[in-house]
C-alpha cells in the first residue's frame, strides 16, 4: 500500500518533465528510485530526505528540460521559416504590420487618454460645473457666491478650492517681457490637490484673506507662487529665487507690482488637465459672496470612501436648493461633478479611441490572413505531421511543435511590429491636429511594448492555435472517416474567417464614408467671415486702467493700419478662442441672459470681412461720439426682434449700460464649426469699460507672416515693456478648428485600405485553392458541355454567400455603433443610407476583383489536359 | 549527432557528466548503477539525484558520450536500458584526465603541500 502511494506520487511528480523524456526514461526513473528507497532502507537511512532531495531535484530539472524541448522545437521551426521563406515573410509582415499599427494607435491612446493626472491621488479629484437647463452638454464655471454656499453645505466633499485665470507680463531687466498665465487660487487649492511646493512656502492664511477673486480688482498681497516650468525657464531653477522680487504687469489689478517669490510648486499642477492652459504663477484669492458672475473653475476632493456619483447626488440637492433659495442667479441651473480628465479629454476621447479601434480592426483583420495562411501550410504539411505522429509523435508533441512555430512568428513579428510603432508614433503624433493635448507625452514607451507583446502573443500564437486544433480535429475525424477531407474541414474556418474580414472592411469604409462626408460638409461651413491672409497679433499693454489699455490699442491699431500691405486692422475676439458671456436685455432693469459681447475697434470687421446685413457697422466717428452705439448678429437680431427691425433699438448690457443698435452684422462662426450660430453683441472698445480685447486682426494684401516683423518693430516703437504673441494666421486658426476630421479620416481611410487589402489577399487565396482543387471536377464539368461561363459563375458563386454574410455582418455592426460617431460626423445622419449602400457597394467591387482572377483561371481549364492528369 | 562524427568539443565537463563518463568507464550498466558508482568514486561530493542524473544523461546521449548498450540476455527485464562510453565518449573522458593529469604535474608543489596539510 505505501510503496503504490509513493510510486504514486512520483509518477506526479514525473508530470513536470516534457513528455517525451517521460517517455523515455520515467519507468527507470521510477526504477531507480524504487531501488534507492530499498537501499536506504536497509541501511537505515531517512526514507523522508531521500524522497525531498528528488523533489528538489525534479523541480530543479524540469523547467531546464522544457526549455531544451523548446529550444529545439524552436531550432526545428526556424528552419521550417526558411524552408519557405516567401510565407513565412508573408505571415510575418502581416502580423508585424498590425501589431506596429495598432501599438502606435495605443502609445497615442494611452499617452493622451490613460494618463493620471499629475499630482497625487488625482483619482479623488473633482471639478464642479455649472449646467444651465437650456443647454445641458455646456458646463460652465461657478460663481463666488455658489462656491461659498456649496462649501457651505457640501458633505461629499472634503476640499473646495476655485480658481480664475487671468494674464500678464513678466518683466525683468533680462531677457524679452514674457506673457505668463496666472491664476489665482483660494484657500485649500493646493491642499485639493495635494501637493506642496518643493521649495518656500505656500501662501498663508492672512494672504488669502487680503486676496481678491476678481481679476481687475486692485492688488492683493504681492505674493506669487511660480510653476515649477516658469522657474526653470525663466529662473534657471536656481534656489536662491525664494525672497526675490519679480516684476509682474497686468495679470491681477492692472499696472505693474513687484512681487515676492514665496514658493515654487512642483512640476505637474500647472499642467492643463486642472485648471485652464498650462500655469505660469498662483496668486491667493478670497472668494467675493457678492461676486454672481460665472467665472470660477471649482476643484473639489472627495471625501474618504465617496464616489464622485454620491457627490453628484449630493450637488443635486445642493443645486435644487439654491435654486430656491436664490432664483434670479441660479433658476433653471443645476450642478454637474465631473472628473478633471474627463472634462479635459471630452473633444478627443471619441476620435483616438476610434483610431485605436481602427487600428485594432486592421490588426484583426490582418491575424485572420494569418490564420488562413497557417491553416493552408498546416494542410500542406499533412504528410510531414501526419507520419510524425504515426512515428509516435503525441497529439501534444505536434501541438507544441505547431505552436513553437507560431510563437516564432509572433515574436519576429512583434518585434518588426515595435520597430514598425516606434516609426509611425512620430509620424501620427506630427500629423495629429494641435487639438490633441498631451501629445508630448505620446511615446513607445513599457506600456506600448507589453501591449505589443500581448497582441504578439494574442495574435501569432493565437492564429497558430486555431490552425493546430484545426488540423488536429481533422487528422481524427480522418482516422475514422476516409472520405472526409482535412480540406473541406478547414475551408469551412477560412469561409467564416473571410465573411468576418468582409464585415471589417464593410464597417471600416462606412466610416470612412461618414468621415468623408463630413469633411466635405465642413469644408462648405459658413464661417461668416473670410479667413485669408488674417495675421493674428496679441499685445498686451498692461496699463492700469482700461481706457488707457484702449488708448494704447488705437494707436497700436492706427500704426499698423499705415504699414505698406496692410489693408485693415483692428482689435476684437478670436474666432474659436472661447466666448465669456456678459448679461444682456433689451429692457432695462430685466435680468436679461447670457449673450456674447464683444468689444472691438472700429477696424475689426473690415479685418475680417464680416458684412452687415442691416443698417451699418461702426465708423470712426462712433469712436468719438458720445452715444454709445452696438452692432448685433443675425441671430441676436432673430433672438430679440424677430418680427421686426432692430435697427435704432436700446439694449442694455451687463450692469445697464444702455446701447443703441446701429446695425446688423451676417452670423460669424464663434464657438467650433457646427451647431447653431451664437448671438453676439458688437460694441465699441472705447465705449466699454469691463472688458479689454487686445488682439489685433490685421488682413494683408500677400502673405500675413511676412509682416511679422514690421509689426514688432511697431509695438517696439509704442512700448518696449509690451509682450507680443503672434497667434498665426486666421486660416491657421480655421484649420486647427477643421483638422481633428481630416486627419481621422485620413487614418481610418488608411485602415480600411490596408482591411480591404487583406480582405482582397484573403478572399483571393481562398478561391484559388478551391479552383486549383477542383480543377479535375471543372475539366469532367467542361467536357460534359459547361461553358466557360458557367464555370466563371460556379467560381463566383462561391464567393458571393460569404461576401454577402459579410457585408451583411458589416453593415449590422455600423448600424449599432452609429452611436459612437454621433459627435464626430457633421452634416450627415450616422445612419446615411447613401454612404452605406456606397460602401457595400465597394467592398463587394472589391471582393470581385479578388475574385475574378480565380475565376478566370477555372475558367481556363483545358478540358482534355484537367481529365488526362485525373 | 554521430559516433563516426569525432569532432569533440573543447570545452571542460561539468562534475556531474565527468563522473558520469568516468563511472561508465567501468564498463556498462544501468541508470541506478551509475549514479551509485558516481556517489562512490566522488566520496558523496557529487549527489546525484534521479532527475539530474537523467537531465545529464539527455546531454550526454546527444552529444554523443554515451550511447544506449545492447541489453544482457537474462538481466532484470524490469531494469530500463544500460548506458555505454562511445568512442567519442572515452575520447573526451580521456582528454579531461590528460588535463586533470597536467595539472596535478605542473602544480605538485601544491599537492605535497596539501597533503602534508592534511596529514
Amino acid at each position: 500500500m505505501r510503496r503504490r502511494w509513493s510510486e504514486r506520487w512520483f509518477g506526479w511528480l514525473l508530470r513536470l518533465f516534457p513528455v517525451e523524456f517521460r517517455g523515455d526514461f520515467g519507468a527507470e526513473m521510477a526504477a531507480d528510485l524504487r531501488d534507492q528507497e530499498a537501499e536506504a532502507a536497509q541501511k537505515g537511512a531517512s526514507l523522508l530526505r531521500l524522497r525531498a532531495r528528488t523533489f528538489v531535484d525534479v523541480l530543479r530539472r524540469a523547467p531546464a528540460e522544457h526549455l531544451d524541448v523548446f529550444r529545439r522545437d524552436a531550432g526545428h521551426a526556424w528552419r521550417m521559416f526558411w524552408r519557405r521563406p516567401a510565407f513565412a515573410l508573408t505571415v510575418v509582415l502581416t502580423l508585424a504590420g498590425g501589431i506596429g499599427l495598432a501599438t502606435a494607435a495605443f502609445a497615442v491612446v494611452s499617452g493622451v487618454l490613460l494618463r493620471d493626472l499629475p499630482v497625487p491621488n488625482s483619482d479623488r479629484i473633482v471639478r464642479l460645473f455649472e449646467v444651465e437647463s437650456t443647454e445641458p452638454d455646456e458646463l460652465r464655471p461657478t460663481s463666488s457666491a455658489n462656491f461659498l454656499e456649496w462649501r457651505e453645505r457640501t458633505r461629499t466633499i472634503d476640499g473646495l478650492a476655485i480658481s480664475s485665470p487671468s494674464f500678464g507680463t513678466l518683466l525683468s531687466a533680462t531677457g524679452e517681457p514674457e506673457r505668463v498665465t496666472c491664476l489665482l487660487v483660494t484657500e485649500q487649492f493646493f491642499d485639493v490637490l495635494g501637493v506642496r511646493p518643493i521649495m518656500g512656502r505656500a501662501f498663508t492664511v492672512d494672504e488669502y484673506r487680503e486676496g481678491t477673486m476678481l481679476a481687475m480688482a486692485p492688488a492683493g498681497p504681492g505674493v506669487v507662487i511660480l510653476s515649477h516650468n516658469l522657474w526653470r525657464t525663466r529662473f534657471g531653477a536656481s534656489p536662491d529665487v525664494i525672497g526675490e522680487t519679480v516684476r509682474l504687469a497686468g495679470g491681477f489689478g492692472g499696472g505693474s507690482r513687484d512681487l515676492e517669490i514665496v514658493g515654487v510648486m512642483p512640476s505637474g499642477v500647472e499642467e492643463p488637465e486642472i485648471a485652464r492652459a498650462s500655469v505660469d504663477c498662483w496668486f491667493p484669492g478670497l472668494p467675493n459672496t457678492r461676486s454672481r458672475s460665472r467665472h470660477a473653475q471649482a476643484l473639489g476632493r472627495l471625501a474618504p470612501g465617496i464616489t464622485a456619483e454620491d457627490a453628484q447626488a449630493e450637488f443635486d440637492v445642493i443645486g435644487l436648493t439654491l435654486a430656491e433659495a436664490r432664483p434670479e442667479d441660479n433658476e433653471g441651473w443645476s450642478v454637474r461633478v465631473v472628473r478633471p480628465l474627463d472634462y479635459f479629454l471630452r473633444e478627443v476621447r471619441t476620435p483616438l479611441w476610434l483610431l485605436g479601434a481602427g487600428a485594432f480592426c486592421v490588426l484583426v483583420a490582418g491575424a485572420l490572413n494569418v490564420v488562413g495562411l497557417l491553416l493552408i501550410q498546416t494542410s500542406g504539411r499533412r504528410m510531414e505531421l501526419t507520419t510524425r505522429m504515426a512515428l509516435g509523435a503525441t497529439r501534444a508533441r505536434v501541438t507544441r511543435q505547431l505552436l513553437t512555430e507560431g510563437a516564432l512568428f509572433s515574436s519576429i513579428g512583434g518585434l518588426v511590429g515595435v520597430g514598425i510603432a516606434y516609426w509611425i508614433v512620430p509620424v501620427l503624433v506630427r500629423l495629429a491636429p494641435p487639438s490633441v493635448p498631451r501629445l508630448d507625452q505620446v511615446a513607445v514607451d513599457g506600456r506600448a511594448v507589453g501591449f505589443a507583446v500581448l497582441a504578439a502573443i494574442v495574435a501569432g500564437s493565437g492564429s497558430a492555435l486555431v490552425a493546430c486544433t484545426s488540423f488536429l480535429r481533422s487528422t481524427s475525424t480522418a482516422a475514422r472517416s476516409v472520405r472526409f477531407n482535412t480540406r473541406t474541414h478547414n475551408r469551412r474556418l477560412r469561409q467564416v474567417l473571410a465573411m468576418v474580414q468582409v464585415g471589417i472592411a464593410v464597417l471600416l469604409v462606412v466610416t470612412s464614408g461618414l468621415l468623408l462626408r463630413t469633411v466635405q460638409a465642413l469644408g462648405s461651413v459658413t464661417l461668416g467671415f473670410d479667413p485669408q491672409n488674417v495675421l493674428i497679433v496679441g499685445a498686451d499693454p498692461n496699463l492700469p486702467s482700461i481706457s488707457a489699455a484702449t488708448t494704447f490699442q488705437r494707436s497700436f491699431a492706427a500704426q499698423v493700419r499705415r504699414l505698406p500691405g496692410v489693408i485693415a486692422a483692428g482689435t476684437g475676439p478670436t474666432p474659436f478662442a472661447g466666448v465669456l458671456g456678459t448679461v444682456v436685455s433689451t429692457t432695462r432693469g430685466n435680468s436679461g441672459e447670457q449673450m456674447e459681447v464683444d468689444p472691438v475697434t472700429t477696424g475689426y470687421m473690415a479685418a475680417l470681412r464680416i458684412r452687415p446685413t442691416q443698417g451699418r457697422l461702426f465708423t470712426a466717428a462712433d469712436e468719438l461720439g458720445v452715444t454709445r452705439v452696438a452692432v448685433v448678429s443675425d441671430a441676436a437680431a432673430r433672438h430679440f426682434w424677430p418680427e421686426s427691425d432692430p435697427v435704432g433699438r436700446s439694449i442694455f448690457l451687463g450692469r445697464g449700460e444702455e446701447a443703441t443698435v446701429i446695425g446688423v452684422a451676417a452670423d460669424v462662426r464663434r464657438d467650433g464649426l457646427v451647431g447653431e450660430f451664437q448671438p453676439v453683441v458688437y460694441v465699441l472698445q472705447s465705449q466699454t469699460s469691463n472688458l479689454a480685447i487686445t488682439t489685433l486682426m490685421i488682413r494683408t494684401e500677400g502673405d500675413p507672416e511676412a509682416l511679422v516683423p514690421s509689426v514688432k518693430a511697431v509695438l517696439q516703437q509704442l512700448d518696449q515693456n509690451v509682450a507680443v504673441t503672434v497667434h498665426g494666421t486666421l486660416q491657421q486658426a480655421v484649420d486647427a478648428e477643421l483638422a481633428p476630421r481630416p486627419f481621422l479620416l485620413r487614418l481610418v481611410g488608411l485602415f480600411s485600405v490596408a482591411v480591404l487589402g487583406l480582405t482582397m489577399l484573403g478572399l483571393y487565396g481562398l478561391l484559388a485553392e478551391w479552383v486549383a482543387q477542383r480543377v479535375p471536377e471543372i475539366g469532367v464539368r467542361m467536357a460534359l458541355g459547361a461553358t466557360r461561363r458557367r464555370v466563371t459563375r460556379l467560381v463566383l458563386s462561391q464567393a458571393v454567400w460569404m461576401v454577402g454574410i459579410g457585408l451583411a455582418l458589416g453593415l449590422g455592426a455600423a448600424y449599432l455603433l452609429r452611436d459612437v460617431m454621433a459627435n464626430l460626423v457633421y452634416g450627415v445622419p450616422t445612419s446615411d443610407r447613401v454612404t452605406y449602400v456606397a460602401a457595400a457597394a465597394g467592398v463587394a467591387l472589391a471582393a470581385l476583383i479578388a475574385c475574378v482572377l480565380p475565376a478566370r483561371r477555372a475558367a481556363s481549364v483545358d478540358p482534355v489536359v484537367a481529365l488526362r492528369e485525373e | 549527432m554521430s559516433e563516426s562524427d569525432m569532432s569533440v568539443p573543447d570545452r571542460p565537463l561539468s562534475p556531474a557528466a565527468f563522473h558520469i563518463l568516468l563511472a561508465l568507464a567501468e564498463g556498462p550498466t544501468h541508470g541506478y548503477a551509475v549514479m551509485r558508482r558516481v556517489r562512490g568514486q566522488s566520496d558523496g561530493r557529487v549527489p546525484l539525484q534521479t532527475g539530474s542524473f537523467y537531465w545529464h544523461l539527455t546531454r550526454l546521449l546527444e552529444e554523443g558520450t554515451v550511447a544506449e548498450a545492447p541489453q544482457q540476455p537474462g538481466a532484470d527485464s524490469r531494469r530500463g536500458s544500460r548506458y555505454r562510453l562511445t568512442a567519442r565518449g572515452r575520447q573526451v573522458l580521456g582528454r579531461e584526465l590528460v588535463f586533470l593529469e597536467r595539472l596535478l604535474v605542473t602544480h605538485r608543489g601544491l599537492v605535497l603541500a596539501a597533503r602534508k596539510d592534511q596529514a
